[in-house]
């Protein structure tokens, strides 16, 4: 009868750690669909769409891995961690390849990123929908650009309020020395409730 | 190309395409006498010809006034390039968000006695490019061929294009066949609108600057598609997989697409050259020509034609 009982609770606690096992996996697993890449916001994949030159080639989930990473960087260090500290946003610079350090240091910036004011006062609510990212292949099904769309919005508590910003993302990368950097962007900005007379939007491109 | 692989490209372009490269598409309709459309695998070519522009193309849009030279030949080859009877120079002015396209008839005489159509077959996509770069006095960063089937495929595959005709065009010939207003193309339509000349009092005049014009209505058309950064990718790989592409990259592609895409048609001038009389039916250029170019050559925008 004893051994019965120890057969029977060894099975169960095997068929829990496999259902444990499976419930994991489903949840991170080794492709990025699921999981977020922000330590701040739920961040996720939608989705990808392989754009091919030549002959079908599929986005690995490896590369989408390193496009979320990055995406997830940004919205931590650009957008999250200014409202947070009320500073402006540091640490960028890596995600953006040699072509748009200028840029990115000039009037984009303040669309770009948050810049720590007004300052936090209240409570901080950031969100975004899931990323969709759109890889290209050339003839050679090498993957050469791909783009991150997806849509932020943030719910700032300052003096007087709350401040509402919600920004449409779009993220162009291209290989640099091995590591996806964002090479072009197409970010439109709107910030409406408190210290904001109406609303505004501002739009950068490069 | 089969069927599926059909259903596949229109399924992956569908709305989101991308302006510049419609737009150069569109810019290579060409002119003459068509056989029966043969549905090809590659229609497209793409070569970059030495010397370049000097201008910054190394990230994000380029900085600085572009030139490029869309030309459609008369290949009946899916593969092959043929006479260059569509000849536009183009300009894209990034600080000006302006543009500007030279339409050079295909029987221009440009020295050595010749039509200038006959350079591009006897001498290939490089040498001809050299050659309307000495012509007008541009440096020209790359250039870009098309034939019939590629052209209509892509048309096609975009939803076809609408086009505000101005006149009748009826003509057996071609296929045009027209009543003014706003027409939606398809290939062969718009392949027609390309060809017409026999609609037209100036003839070839008339035609190479509906082929300008069409450039423009096709941009027109991807603007109010609201392209993407996304779609601009789709269209890429839409038409890589029917071109052959030499010394451009994609990234220098998607940029001056994007860049192309912020430009208001209405500030796109698209002006045939002056052109006189010549042996045969050659054509000698025109009175003024030098005053257009220099126009042409100095920002890449005509302020005064």
């Amino acid at each position: 009868m004893q051994l019965v009982v120890i057969a029977v609770a060894a099975g169960l606690l095997v068929t829990a750690a496999f259902i444990f096992f499976l419930a994991r996996g489903d949840d991170g697993g080794s492709g990025p669909t699921k999981k977020s890449v922000s330590a701040n916001v739920q961040l996720t994949l939608a989705g990808v769409q392989n754009a091919n030159a030549g002959a079908p080639a599929t986005f690995g989930d490896d590369a989408a891995t390193q496009i979320m990473t990055a995406v997830g960087q940004y919205v931590d260090r650009g957008l999250v961690v200014p409202v947070k500290t009320g500073k402006p946003a540091a640490d960028v610079s890596g995600l953006f390849d040699a072509g748009t350090q200028a840029a990115i240091q000039g009037p984009d910036r303040d669309v770009l990123f948050e810049s720590g004011k007004p300052a936090l006062t209240g409570d901080f609510k950031p969100a975004a929908e899931p990323v969709m990212i759109t890889a290209l292949s050339d003839g050679n099904g090498q993957f050469v650009l791909a783009t991150a769309t997806f849509a932020y919005r943030a719910d700032v508590g300052v003096e007087g309020g709350t401040l509402n910003t919600a920004r449409t993302i779009a993220l162009t990368f291209t290989p640099e020395n091995g590591e996806w950097k964002i090479t072009g962007y197409d970010v439109s900005l709107t910030r409406q409730g408190a210290q904001v007379e109406g609303s505004t939007t501002s739009t950068v491109k490069k | 190309m089969t069927t599926r692989r059909r259903t596949v490209l229109l399924t992956l372009v569908g709305p989101p395409l991308c302006g510049v490269l419609l737009a150069c598409m569109v810019m290579a309709a060409w002119v003459g006498v068509g056989l029966p459309l043969a549905k090809g695998e590659t229609w497209f070519t793409i070569q970059q010809v030495p010397p370049v522009a000097g201008a910054s193309f190394t990230s994000g849009q380029p900085d600085q006034v572009q030139f490029f030279l869309a030309v459609g030949n008369d290949s009946r080859d899916p593969n092959g390039v043929g006479l260059g009877d569509a000849i536009h120079v183009i300009a894209v002015n990034p600080g000006a968000k302006a543009a500007s396209i030279i339409d050079i008839p295909r029987d221009t005489s440009v020295g050595g006695g010749g039509k200038v159509n006959s350079i591009l077959a006897n001498g290939g996509l490089g040498q001809f490019t050299q050659t309307i770069s000495n012509f007008v006095g541009v440096p020209i960063k790359f250039s870009i061929t098309t034939n019939f089937a590629g052209f209509t495929d892509m048309v096609d595959e975009f939803g076809g294009i609408d086009v505000n005709v101005q006149e009748p065009m009826h003509d057996v010939d071609s296929g045009a066949d027209f009543d003014p207003g706003v027409q939606k193309l398809n290939g062969p339509g718009a392949l027609a609108f390309s060809r017409d000349r026999h609609s037209f009092s100036a003839g070839d005049i008339s035609r190479t600057a509906n082929q300008g014009y069409l450039i423009i209505s096709a941009l027109q058309n991807v603007q109010q598609r609201a392209v993407g950064a996304g779609g601009v990718l789709n269209l890429l790989g839409n038409v890589g997989r029917h071109v052959q592409m030499e010394n451009v990259s994609f990234q220098e592609l998607y940029r001056l697409s994007r860049l192309v895409l912020t430009i208001d048609p209405a500030n796109i001038k698209n002006v045939v050259i002056p052109t006189g009389g010549g042996s045969g039916t050659n054509l000698s250029p025109g009175a003024g020509i030098d005053g257009l170019f220099a126009d042409f050559r100095d920002d890449g925008v005509l302020q005064s034609h």
